[in-house]
């Protein structure tokens, strides 16, 4: 059966949430081994001691672009089925600078929270309290902002409908960008990079 | 009031949904404590008084003591009458319900008198009349440790017969299911025990314990979904609750998933010397045990006779 | 099951084993793994993978327990919310297994360990302040964002979505223009 399995008829939504478990345990475990379990890891990409955040969700975004659009290009995969994240450029800027800020002050994005957390990081679970907080007060003062939260809409807009471009041209040049990127990366790395990868012991108290 | 587990009571059909997470922690801790019980019994006839643990002696006395919490835990709000009520629902079930409940009463005052005599050893004067009382018992141990294991055995089935009872719920209506009950309860029991023993090499005993416990629950898992697919259509029907139903996402992801495979491999990981020992894989079964309980209780209650 | 050692060679092996954390993976093979779990999931599901969206739900789930008819009246939740119970949700489902996969993945690297992650110069109190602040701005962000950066950055990256893109430069952004004032935390 051609993809989406489910969109297709596959599996129902139930057998869908125990996909749903078992892909989440696949994205926790990578997230782990790719050391996403540690603030201090993640954080580091903030200073240029260790550039691996950067490298890791490039590697992933380029390796998933291709990906996605093989299959398309194959038939094996609807490409018009797939729910793309609606584009409101507004909020999803000063959302994204907000986030960097509590990024680089928490330690953590939600996702790494999780695995953190798994990993017994005490100070993952006061993130997560407070990502649960920041949420419910967002709520509360949502009547104030909901102007600009719904503004800006362009819908489910992708970068090669906003060129013109196809998305094998536009691909083409993200490769090109994340190649860039990791070229930075490294020279970043050999610049402020500390050579203590791995060892947890000396970064943590009890 | 005396309520018929039958199709002809409106209560039970076509919607019975008066049990909830009350009935189903009743059964989770109840079934826990028989674990307890039975494991430490086997340890004290099996392996000899001297070689039991602190933990595991007062763990016979905590386990006793949880048995008519839990029942009570039934009546958690006193104030309403009509949850009163609902007890003696439960309780007047079906005559064999009512000796059954009757028969419970006999577990705590073994189990506790098992327990003095286990810890008489390093009771405190203090405790007077209570320590001479243990002295005095301390030649009955031997019965009262078999007692102990008879109690706990009937504890653990007996949490299982109360739904398997149920003619009209084909999901519980399996002779399995008492069984099931029973080896969960022994791997919960073992898995709190784990938690909260000190000693390196009990901890190690009680682990590789668990893991057969866990194998054998999965094996019978597995045989109560093939013995419904093979049987009747309402059992057939109770069968899909889980395969596409709308039980299916709960009991793969917290029964199977996090509460039985997850915690095996980690365990086996851990036996081996692989992984270091933490308290993960006994939370992971403690959870999946009130998974287990929670949605066989739910699920049986949608589970019914087609007409 | 033939399970021959004794607790102590447990215990030796165990303490060999598990002493030293296994170094992490290649950033570039770690990456691809990621990548390759999303190609998976759009493949089956038609949807990415995410993380906030099980924590929005969560928070929906605890105010509809304690006052379920502010809830219903809300105009945010109103919106959020269907018919369906608020945690039946595929991304609720995928945040559950993201734990039981991360604690997995840390226990056979020998990494997991009870403690809180900082540098020298700050305390376990003041690293959990900076956590719970921290925490609180990315919860902000995230529904200003309507997502993290699983479900806006790394889905919505890969799909090119112009929003999501817009996001994660904004992210990086942010992150550059505050490390500064927070650097003595990891120092």
């Amino acid at each position: 059966m051609n993809g989406p399995i489910s969109v297709n008829g596959g599996f129902n939504q139930e057998v869908g949430f125990v996909v749903a478990f078992i892909v989440g345990g696949l994205f926790g475990f990578f997230l782990e081994r790719a050391g996403f379990g540690s603030a201090k890891k993640l954080t580091a990409v903030f200073y240029g001691k260790d550039m691996a955040v950067l490298k890791v969700m490039f590697t992933a975004i380029v390796v998933a672009m291709i990906g996605l659009q093989y299959l398309g290009v194959f038939g094996r995969l609807d490409m018009s089925l797939l729910t793309i994240p609606p584009t409101f450029l507004g909020p999803q800027i000063v959302g994204g600078l907000l986030f960097g800020v509590g990024f680089v002050m928490g330690g953590y994005c939600p996702g790494t929270a999780v695995v953190a957390a798994g990993s017994g990081r005490k100070d993952a679970l006061w993130f997560i309290g407070g990502v649960l907080a920041g949420i419910a007060l967002w709520v509360v003062g949502y009547p104030s902002y909901a102007g600009f939260y719904k503004s800006g809409s362009m819908g489910e807009l992708t970068i090669p409908e906003w060129l013109g471009k196809s998305p094998g041209v536009v691909a083409f040049f993200v490769i090109l960008m994340a190649l860039g990127a990791f070229w930075v990366a490294t020279k970043v790395e050999q610049k402020f990079g500390s050579n203590d990868e791995g060892s947890i012991e000396s970064k943590g108290s009890l | 009031m005396e309520i018929t587990s039958t199709k002809h009571n409106p209560m039970v059909s076509p919607h019975l949904d008066v049990w909830g997470w009350d009935v189903a922690l009743y059964l989770f801790f109840s079934g826990l404590a028989a674990g307890v019980l039975i494991i430490a019994a086997i340890q004290y006839l099996y392996y000899g008084e001297r070689k039991m643990s602190p933990m595991a002696r007062y763990a016979v006395i905590a386990a006793s003591i949880i048995v008519p919490l839990a029942m009570l835990g039934l009546l958690h709000d006193l104030a309403n009458k009509a949850n009163i009520l609902a007890f003696y629902e439960y309780w007047n079930f079906t005559s064999t319900m009512a000796v059954g409940a009757r028969a419970l009463l006999i577990i705590p005052p073994v189990g506790l008198l098992f327990g003095l005599t286990l810890i008489n050893e390093g009771l405190s004067e203090r405790w007077g009349r209570l320590k001479v009382l243990g002295s005095w018992l301390k030649k009955y141990e031997p019965i009262l440790a078999r007692l102990t294991l008879v109690c706990g055995l009937f504890l653990g089935t007996y949490t299982g017969i109360l739904l398997s009872a149920n003619f009209g719920r084909p999901l519980w209506n399996t002779a399995l299911l008492p069984v099931l009950f029973l080896v969960s309860g022994l791997s919960t029991g073992a898995a709190a025990m784990t938690l909260l023993s000190k000693d390196e090499a009990e901890r190690t005993l009680l682990t590789k314990l668990d893991i057969n416990l866990i194998v054998a629950e999965m094996g019978l898992l597995f045989l109560m979904l093939l013995s419904f697919a093979l049987t009747t259509r309402a059992q057939h029907d109770a069968l899909s609750l889980f395969l596409g139903g709308g039980f299916t996402a709960s009991f793969w992801v917290f029964i199977v998933g996090a509460g039985l495979v997850a915690p095996l491999f980690l365990e086996q990981l851990q036996i081996r010397g692989k992984v270091m020992e933490t308290v993960v894989p006994s939370i992971m079964v403690l959870i999946g045990g009130l998974a287990l309980r929670v949605i066989i209780v739910m699920a049986g209650q949608a589970s019914m006779i087609p007409n | 099951m033939s399970i021959s050692l004794t607790h102590k060679e447990v215990a030796e092996r165990a303490r060999d084993e598990t002493s030293t954390p296994r170094p992490y993976w290649n950033p570039y093979v770690a990456g691809i793994g990621l990548g390759l779990t999303l190609v998976l999931t759009y493949y089956l599901m038609g949807e990415g993978l995410g993380a906030s969206g099980a924590f929005t739900r969560f928070v929906a789930a605890a105010e509809q327990t304690v006052a379920p008819r502010y809830v219903a009246k809300d105009p945010y939740w109103s919106g959020y919310l269907s018919g369906e119970p608020v945690l039946k949700a595929w991304l609720v489902f995928e945040v559950l297994g993201a734990l039981v996969g991360g604690v997995i993945a840390a226990l056979t690297a020998g990494r997991f360990k009870v403690m809180s992650e900082h540098g020298t110069k700050v305390s376990a109190r003041q690293r959990a302040v900076l956590a719970f602040a921290g925490g609180l701005l990315v919860g902000v962000a995230t529904r200003f964002a309507r997502g993290c950066t699983s479900g806006q950055a790394l889905t919505g990256g890969s799909v090119l979505a112009v929003g999501s893109w817009a996001f994660m430069f904004a992210v990086f952004a942010g992150g550059y223009a505050a490390a500064w004032f927070v650097r003595r935390q990891w120092q």
